[in-house]
């Protein structure tokens, strides 16, 4: 505990920046259900498309104004937060666990099932992911737990490429050699040996993951195959704001901004922890 | 090699490759381009001053582009708005939609099921091909056809035997009387038959050449369709001399362009823009009566989950229970018309004093659903789309909101417009659909037959309603052939309508329109949108 | 060299195969084309109908077994939704988006370098500061909302750019922009840590040592390899790129592949889908067929890359 703190105490002043954002939006979308001011599927028709408080027409009963339902911005700001972060998390943990495992069999064994492995990244690679998504989306339908299976399954390229090229490199090394030769098993070997010496640049790889997430998750919705619209996220609420936004401009405006800093911080996380942890990760994306 | 050599071999790799990558982009794009639009002045047409030598251009932009310029083929009113500018009708709808001849001069039944329709003398397609029986045996044998997979409507097996009886004279003989004979030959178009066999079946989609006011020029996919006007057009020349639709897919860049005075015509405009596009200065908001019905379908089937809405008493409680027209007033910035059941003012033998049954009365409801066994409620879900129309989740949302006041624990089920179609055409032996879900009908001006067909009776394909009566009365309704015939079921259906809902009656949609004041339309009067009923505005 | 090719062609092969296949079973899955393509008020018949003509109603090894057949002879069908050949939709829209992504490319690129290098050079110096922050932001905006914030602001208030449209090279401003900020900002920052990297390495120490010019020293050597990350990264990355393309077509309503493909996708239009994937991952894979190429030919010490 007290090297972390040492370690965050010198981190650079955007890592110390992303990270208190980051606590806050965990905060704010843990305790979401008590912090926001109403209820999240409170729709009032008569109130819709009211302006936020600054704004002349605005109210301080709708801080952030109301969207084309009636709804609290604000509230479903603090909502999206929370589902926000579940998809970026979630899709992201799906993909690296799929790609680690992946990626340690193909570099541990070799062979036959590293080629098929690699092709399957082959296809993968060939295989534009928002046209992959798409078409994964269209045929297990639109919910928020389907998008998150599709990012995960789409996802896991990265991770699998970085894998196997470290575990080569690993195989090499004498600890590894001397587990092999004394005639440890090879499950063993992989978990004991191996696992430990790569995580640190799946954990790393998984950071950046959460804010490509989100965005992609963003996109998906806007292509109409995301989300449905009744669950707030902050992409959801970007994409079915943006009919209005020549006359209510804000219910675009606040969730992009959310999203804009909410990624932005982690990746300024994401660097700094790969520039102190794993210098060799450097310039993989 | 040297690395020197092999810098240099790596970079000249790369120049090839970008070489070879923007001469495909270039000769491929000239392809596209026809020598009309590189010669033609681009469409800045909002400065733009008429006068007699530049052509008065008139751009339209619309969300996608058609499927097809075929007009036996493309359905929906993307491609419609275009080839109903090329090619005519023998029968269309005027300026109070009431059905009038076109190509037609008069039209003669000679026995319940025999029509003769008598062509106007000396009117030729664009490129010279004259406008005769035969021509016009060929298009509706065509459009009848069900070798293609998409019709633009249902005429097979629809007339039995086609004759030319004479140069300009078609004889009809049906397979069964149809009081609706003569709207339903507003629905097929006419093509040249000699060119469009000569370019083959595929290519009329993208050339379809035909008697109207305006010529097909080129189309550039998902980028802009150009048409000018038809220098051997039999009837009145129309002022603008060319059409330019664009496509244009986001709903806000179309505003934006509109206010820039780039494009004339929009559609679908959401209210909330109105007062921008009016800020413009030059800009007409306008709506346009559709004719389609927003409501929202019982599912009645035992497996529907929802033993509640197979009470009578419920189905009206929930017809009492929400406010229409607050949705009306709120959600569609007044553009709409309440409608107490799906029979439509236009349609024949409106009964206009059922028209105010429904009310908003939530304590009615209430006492309704105690009555009917259901003080506390029940369970409901309430399916919607998000494309069906731009505010059709808001609406279902509301209503959703009206019925939660009632008591009912309603969860509303938001999906996009592929899946939910998906689900209730054709949904019955799958299971899927919901309880309630909200949709819309529409039908050409006077034709009932599909909504009574495809909502109401037990045999649609978007049909959830096995209430007892609707298929008795209907079957009976359509047995008989002549106005007067039909009548008295016509008064009962919508009686039926009222004391034993189907649905929950919304209302009738408005379409939206922004029209550039340069040009002098309102589309309010018109059943389609026809350039050559526009005029340059003084 | 010539084995090594013969083998990446095979294997190339191989994987627009498995693509092929794994779309269709993707589609099969997908949903039913006919309920898309009857109007609501047809008949059950006209239902059957349309999958008889289209073939739908035989097995799906029989509907396979078709497919490959008709794709080897190059047919590759007609478009439910269109119906039109495949091949014709495809050659109307994917000049459009190649021009956009080329441009795109040939914008972000040498500006990325550029910046990429500076920053790795003059480390922790305000300009670098800068471009890491911008690099941030490139790779935290999502590109639609970006791409609307930019036709509000100089289409619609400034009036500067045309909102839509394609044609001019007006037009083509505000799409390039936003099809460039996200590659732009990932390459940027792939070339600073990369020079970063090389810089430290010892040969570098070694020529200054032997008392190169520094400017020769970044360019001969940090550049260079900088350009090889930089090349295999950005073939790799096409994908991506395109997933872009499909949002900034969407908005800046160009003519390009990326829209017709979301029409298919929402209409189950399966020829059209099955055609588009296969021209994708045929384009994809001639990309980084020509970048590995590039890559032996100019540093034969990575030619291991073949096994990857």
């Amino acid at each position: 505990m007290k090297n972390v703190w040492k370690t965050i105490s010198r981190s650079t002043r955007t890592a110390k920046f992303g990270l208190v954002v980051m606590a806050l939006w965990i905060i704010v979308a843990v305790l979401a259900p008590v912090i926001a001011p109403y209820d999240i599927n409170d729709i009032d028709i008569a109130q819709r498309l009211a302006p936020p408080a600054w704004e002349k027409k605005g109210t301080i009963e709708h801080v952030l104004g109301t969207d084309q339902l009636g709804r609290d911005v604000l509230t479903r700001l603090i909502y999206g937060s929370r589902i926000s972060l579940i998809v970026g998390i979630v899709a992201g943990a799906v993909g690296m666990v799929i790609g680690v495992v992946l990626g340690l069999i193909a570099g541990y064994f070799g062979g036959a099932v590293d080629a098929i492995i690699s092709r399957m990244i082959d296809v993968m690679l060939a295989f534009p992911f928002i046209f992959l998504a798409m078409l994964l989306v269209a045929a297990l339908g639109s919910s928020l737990g389907n998008v998150i299976i599709v990012l995960g399954i789409t996802g896991w390229v990265p991770y699998a490429r970085t894998i196997r090229a470290q575990v080569l490199s690993v195989k090499e090394k004498e600890f590894v050699k001397a587990a092999n030769a004394i005639g440890c098993r090879d499950l063993r070997i992989i978990f004991k040996q191996i696992l430990p010496s790569v995580v640190d640049s799946a954990i790393i790889l998984g950071t950046m993951d959460v804010g490509t997430n989100i965005l992609a998750e963003a996109s998906l919705t806007f292509l109409g195959l995301g989300i449905p619209p009744s669950i707030a996220t902050w992409g959801n609420m970007i994409a079915n704001g943006r009919d209005y936004i020549f006359n209510a401009g804000w219910l675009t405006t606040i969730p992009g901004i959310a999203l804009l800093i909410g990624c932005l911080s982690i990746n300024f996380v994401g660097d700094w922890l790969r520039d102190v942890r794993d210098p060799r990760l450097r310039g993989v994306d | 090699m040297s690395k020197k050599i092999k810098l240099t071999a790596f970079l000249l790799v790369m120049c090839m490759m970008v070489a070879i990558f923007a001469a495909c982009s270039t000769t491929s794009g000239n392809l596209n381009t026809t020598p009309t639009d590189s010669t033609a002045p681009t469409h800045n047409s909002g400065s733009q001053v008429p006068n007699a030598k530049e052509p008065f251009t008139v751009t339209i932009a619309q969300g996608s582009d058609p499927q097809s310029l075929d007009p036996h083929r493309a359905s929906g009113d993307i491609g419609a708005n275009v080839f109903r500018n090329i090619c005519q009708n023998l029968f269309f709808y005027d300026e109070n939609w009431a059905v009038t001849p076109v190509l037609a001069e008069s039209y003669k039944q000679i026995s319940d099921t025999e029509w003769t329709v008598k062509l106007k003398e000396g009117i030729t397609f664009s490129n010279g091909e004259a406008l005769n029986a035969e021509a016009v045996i060929w298009n509706f044998k065509r459009a009848a056809s069900d070798e293609f997979p998409r019709q633009s409507f249902t005429f097979k097996n629809y007339v039995s035997e086609y004759e030319a009886v004479d140069e300009l004279t078609v004889k009809f003989t049906l397979s069964a009387a149809d009081i609706f004979f003569i709207e339903h030959l507003a629905e097929v178009p006419m093509l040249a038959p000699a060119y469009s066999e000569q370019i083959g079946e595929e290519a009329i989609g993208g050339n379809p050449v035909g008697t109207g006011p305006y010529t097909f020029v080129s189309w550039e996919a998902d980028k802009e369709i150009v048409l000018e006007k038809n220098p051997t057009y039999w009837g009145e020349e129309p002022e603008i001399d060319r059409i330019v639709v664009r496509t244009i897919p986001e709903a806000a860049t179309r505003v934006a362009e509109m206010v820039n005075g780039t494009v004339d015509i929009i559609m679908n405009v959401q209210f909330e823009s109105t007062e921008m596009l009016q800020s413009a200065g030059n800009i007409s908001v306008v709506p346009k009566k559709m004719n389609r019905i927003e409501y929202i379908a019982y599912n009645t089937y035992d497996w529907a989950g929802c033993p509640a809405l197979q009470n009578k008493l419920v189905r009206q409680a929930l017809n009492y229970a929400v406010d229409v027209q607050a949705i009306i007033d709120n959600i569609m910035g007044g553009y709409g018309e309440r409608a107490s059941t799906l029979w439509r003012s236009d349609y024949d033998g409106y009964d206009e004093a059922l028209a105010n049954t429904f009310t908003y009365d939530p304590e009615k409801a209430k006492a309704m659903l105690a009555e009917a066994g259901y003080p506390d409620g029940f369970d409901l879900v309430l399916m919607t789309d998000v494309d069906n129309h731009a505010k059709a989740q808001e609406v279902t949302e509301a209503v959703g909101a009206y019925l939660t006041a009632i008591g009912i624990n309603v969860k509303v089920q938001v999906l996009d417009d592929t899946t939910a179609y998906a689900i209730i055409v054709n949904g019955q032996e799958a299971k899927q659909c919901p309880p309630m879900f909200d949709w819309n009908w529409g039908g050409k001006p006077n034709l009932y037959e599909s909504t009574l067909t495809g909502v109401l009776h037990s045999g649609g394909m978007s049909s959830y309603n096995v209430v007892e009566g609707y298929d008795a009365i209907i079957d009976a309704l359509l047995a008989e052939t002549t106005k007067e015939g039909r009548a008295p079921y016509i008064q009962q259906l919508q009686q039926l309508m009222v004391d034993d809902p189907a649905c929950l009656y919304l209302f009738r949609l408005y379409d939206i329109y922004a029209v550039n004041n340069r040009i002098d339309w309102n589309p309010i009067n018109h059943y389609a949108m026809l350039v050559s009923e526009m005029s340059i505005a003084k | 060299m010539i084995r090594y090719i013969i083998r990446r062609l095979l294997q190339t092969v191989l994987v627009l195969f498995l693509v092929m296949t794994l779309v269709f079973v993707i589609l099969r899955v997908v949903g039913d084309p006919a309920k898309m393509m009857v109007t609501p008020d047809s008949s059950y018949e006209d239902l059957q109908n349309i999958r008889r003509i289209l073939g739908l109603d035989q097995p799906i090894w029989k509907q396979y077994l078709n497919y490959l057949s008709d794709v080897l002879r190059g047919d590759f069908g007609s478009s439910y939704y269109f119906e039109r050949p495949v091949i014709d939709l495809l050659k109307e829209r994917l000049p459009a988006t190649l021009k956009l992504g080329f441009i795109s490319l040939a914008v972000s690129l040498p500006l990325a370098l550029l910046f990429g290098v500076i920053s790795a050079i003059k480390r922790n110096s305000l300009l670098d500061n800068a471009v890491t922050t911008f690099v941030v932001m490139g790779r935290s905006i999502p590109t639609f909302w970006f791409a609307s914030l930019m036709v509000l602001i100089f289409s619609v208030q400034l009036k500067w750019l045309p909102a839509s449209g394609y044609g001019e090279t007006r037009q083509l401003i505000m799409p390039v922009i936003a099809m460039s900020s996200g590659m732009g900002a990932s390459v940027t920052r792939l070339t600073r840590s990369a020079m970063l990297d090389v810089m430290r390495q010892d040969y570098i120490t070694t020529a200054r040592a032997k008392g190169a010019a520094e400017t020769k020293v970044i360019i001969k050597h940090g550049l260079h390899n900088a350009l090889l990350a930089v090349v295999t990264f950005v073939a790799l990355q096409i994908g991506y790129m395109f997933a872009g393309s499909v949002v900034v077509e969407s908005i800046f309503a160009i003519p390009g592949i990326g829209r017709l493909i979301v029409t298919a996708i929402k209409g189950y239009d399966f020829p059209l889908i099955q055609a588009s994937t296969l021209i994708f991952a045929l384009i994809f894979s001639i990309i980084n067929c020509v970048a590995d190429l590039c890559y032996t030919l100019i540093d034969p010490r990575i030619s291991f890359r073949i096994n990857k």
